[in-house]
């Protein structure tokens, strides 16, 4: 069962091989391609007919991501590779490269054919619509 | 047994109030040959929500981040930065949540050369 490995698993033992990646590449590495495994900002929210998935991606390209939905779940990968210039000096080095796996499950299964996905100024918001048999009834009442 | 004011509603402190988490953008900080270049994140903005202001070597950025659907947080960080920069020849530029700023070395922080006359 994938949705096993939760958001709530991830917050206790990190990205399954973390360690490894991160004994391999840590963080005072000085390789040029060090990377480690980023738990970016994001939310899910429920917003009746739709779902909306808000992921903040500060430095990343259209290139540098994929995304893949399936009717319960929707994976996030991506990977920032920063490039210094070639002359440069570097005196101080934060933003470091990093790699994103995260994956959410939905509540209830969503239309994968109805998917935007759009990249602005670092934020990724995603909308889903949910399937047919979950889309909000208003009842009358008689 | 439940005394009269045991629930008792008092609206006298309720203001509306957001609680906005203040941050340390992540930054890099490079040198040039010409410039010092400060590249940070800062994701969900417009380049006018943010300010860049440099007081003598004080050189603060800050922003309000208000992205639809995140929690609202604000960015704010400072820096000391050589005496001499000259604040009207920083160059800004913001693309892909990461801004970049350009602070041109002052002319007298380059080598010189120094002509020897012999004699």
């Amino acid at each position: 069962m994938f949705t096993l490995w939760s958001d709530i698993d991830r917050a206790i033992f990190g990205y399954p091989f973390s360690n490894l990646l991160q004994n391999k590449y840590s963080a005072g590495s000085t390789e040029r391609n060090a990377c480690f495994v980023h738990n970016c900002r994001m939310n899910l929210s429920d917003k009746g007919e739709y779902f909306e998935f808000v992921a903040e991606l500060p430095g990343l390209k259209e290139d540098d991501l994929e995304l893949t939905v399936h009717a319960d779940r929707l994976t996030l990968s991506a990977k920032r590779n920063v490039v210094n210039p070639e002359d440069a000096t570097v005196l101080l080095s934060e933003r470091r490269n990093y790699e994103v796996h995260r994956s959410v499950a939905f509540p209830v299964n969503v239309d994968t054919n109805k998917v935007e996905a759009k990249l602005k100024n670092g934020i990724l918001r995603v909308t889903l619509q949910k399937s047919a048999e979950n889309q909000p009834r208003k009842i009358a009442i008689t | 047994m439940m005394s009269e004011n045991m629930v008792k509603e008092d609206n006298t402190e309720m203001k509306p109030e957001v609680k906005v988490q203040t941050v340390f953008p992540q930054v890099d900080i490079l040198e040039l040959k010409d410039d010092f270049m400060v590249r940070a994140d800062l994701p969900g903005l417009e380049i006018e929500d943010i300010s860049v202001s440099l007081d003598r070597d004080m050189l603060t950025v800050e922003a309000q981040s208000d992205v639809e659907g995140l929690y609202p947080r604000a960015f704010a960080r400072k820096f000391r930065v050589m005496r001499g920069i000259d604040a009207e020849k920083i160059r800004a530029d913001y693309k892909d949540g990461v801004l970049t700023l350009m602070l041109a070395k002052p002319v007298e922080s380059k080598p010189q050369r120094i002509q020897i006359q012999s004699g």
